[in-house]
């Protein structure tokens, strides 16, 4: 079921970023769904950042941290996709192939993009190795 | 925006009692993470740190190595919030004190007054290993002269005419010496100046503010049967003027003087012929006096359980653990509660009984 969910969500994906969008709402609809992501996760970015606070002394402690941040951001990838589609379905109540897109397929897609996964992995255990 | 959330407020009222109870509940559980996170408690957190090498602090112009000698350090943080305090609790590893925000130093302060410990520790370090050495190798030689008294700690009713970093030289035209700089500058505590009256009275200090010398006149307390004079914690300063062979301090973040025993066992190994240390990994902590006795520290929980993750989390094995006398019941405590330590802990009073100590071992294989 995740599986065809995470396909629709791919094909949705590809839909939505060939349909051309006239005006600015669209550029709109993507800088508001980043708010809105940054609202939703916020409590949970104030946590992990206090939590690498105390208890980043422990390496085990840390790489768990790492992990934990690393589907969070996951998350957000996905969320911030779901408010894109969302936002941009309100602006553009006129476009039928829009409004037949699913945002919750392309939130489980881009929440598990494997490309946005290996690189985002890559750059985190870069950046905690040179802070280290 | 505005309509889209509307929409969503819209559904929201419309959805089934389960989805109503659901984003409640989300809701509720959203603003406890952001209070709990935001509200500030009056708590430091202190934890585990890690290991300095000696040659980190200082280089000594000698072909001879310090050996595996390492200051140990922990972590502070002020100003948690409440979620940090839980955690604090629940984590053995790590642990909370209460402070008053009225009498801290600033954070600038803060740094300031361990750079000023760290940096005095350094000089202490290094007179005492280098007079030490002398009696064993001939080719070791230092000079130094007392400068004056350092304020390294400032009080509420501190002149204002004072920075932590100041050297009092004289007062009142009266040289300070090593012998005489407690009994005519220090006050033994705080006064409570809401409790008793207090006259004040006009001394002159000469003091050397960031390298200049400069004649300050200021107002005392003198009263409340209080012994001494300026309301400050001050420590002797010295000039070493000559030493073979040369050494010079580098650049270092830590801060504090618990590693003085230490730096001074590793400056004492780099100056003479034997390898003092026998090839173990000696850990250590506790301050440097001039007399070459040890004095108590902060931490020494967080810094034994540092010994035993840098050997767990990085299979760094310590050999040995030198705690200063005054830390050594609180360690002992926290030690015989580790699970199979890979050092032994020694109690030391002094540089000497940590030379006595290592001069009893086998050397390492």
């Amino acid at each position: 079921m995740k599986q065809n969910l995470w396909k629709k969500g791919r094909e949705d994906y590809k839909t939505f970023s060939d349909i051309p969008l006239k005006g600015f709402k669209s550029t709109l609809a993507f800088l508001l769904s980043l708010v809105l992501t940054i609202i939703t996760v916020l409590p949970l970015i104030i946590l992990i950042y206090q939590l690498y606070f105390i208890l980043g002394y422990h390496r085990l402690l840390l790489r768990l941290l790492i992990i934990i941040s690393w589907l969070m951001l996951l998350f957000c990838n996905g969320l911030s996709n779901y408010f894109t589609l969302e936002l941009t379905k309100h602006y553009y109540p006129n476009e039928p192939k829009l409004q037949k897109l699913s945002s919750k397929a392309i939130f489980v897609y881009q929440s598990l993009n494997i490309g946005f996964a290996v690189a985002t992995f890559i750059i985190l255990f870069t950046i905690t190795n040179i802070i280290k | 925006m505005k309509a889209y959330l509307l929409k969503l407020y819209k559904s929201f009222l419309n959805s089934k009692l389960i989805t109503k109870i659901f984003v409640i509940l989300s809701l509720i559980i959203y603003a406890a993470i952001l209070s709990i996170t935001l509200i500030k408690v009056e708590y430091e957190v202190i934890m585990p740190g890690g290991l300095t090498p000696v040659s980190d602090y200082i280089n000594i112009d000698t072909d001879k190595k310090m050996g595996e000698v390492y200051t140990v350090s922990v972590y502070t943080k002020r100003e948690i919030s409440l979620f940090q305090k839980w955690i604090g609790k629940l984590n053995p590893h790590l642990d909370l004190e209460k402070y008053d925000p009225k009498n801290v130093l600033t954070k600038e302060e803060d740094i300031k007054q361990g750079e000023i410990y760290r940096n005095l520790s350094i000089k202490y370090s290094v007179i005492v290993a280098y007079t030490e050495a002398m009696k064993n190798n001939p080719n070791v030689n230092i000079t130094y002269e007392f400068t004056g008294a350092v304020i390294y700690h400032k009080f509420k009713n501190t002149p204002k005419e004072l920075s932590l970093g100041d050297t009092i030289t004289k007062v009142n035209g009266e040289p300070v010496t090593i012998d005489n700089y407690e009994k005519i500058l220090l006050r033994n505590s705080p006064i409570d100046t809401d409790t008793c009256n207090v006259n004040q009275k006009e001394i002159t200090l000469t003091v050397i503010k960031e390298g200049k010398r400069q004649e300050t006149d200021i107002k005392v307390n003198d009263n409340c049967n209080k012994k001494y004079l300026i309301e400050a914690f001050l420590l002797p300063d010295f000039n070493i003027k000559e030493a073979t062979p040369k050494f010079n301090q580098k650049k270092i973040n830590n801060l504090g003087p618990s590693g003085g025993l230490m730096q001074t066992l590793g400056i004492y190994n780099a100056l003479v012929d034997e390898d003092v240390t026998k090839g173990y990994r000696i850990v250590g902590t506790g301050t440097i006096n001039l007399n070459g006795t040890s004095g108590i520290i902060g931490g020494v929980k967080q810094k034994i359980i540092t010994a035993q993750l840098i050997d767990l989390l990085y299979n760094y094995p310590i050999d040995i653990f030198f705690v200063t006398a005054d830390n050594f019941k609180e360690a002992k405590y926290i030690y015989e509660r580790l699970p199979n330590p890979s050092f032994e802990l020694i109690e030391v009073n002094s540089f000497s009984a940590v030379l006595e100590h290592l001069n009893k071992k086998v050397a390492k294989k």
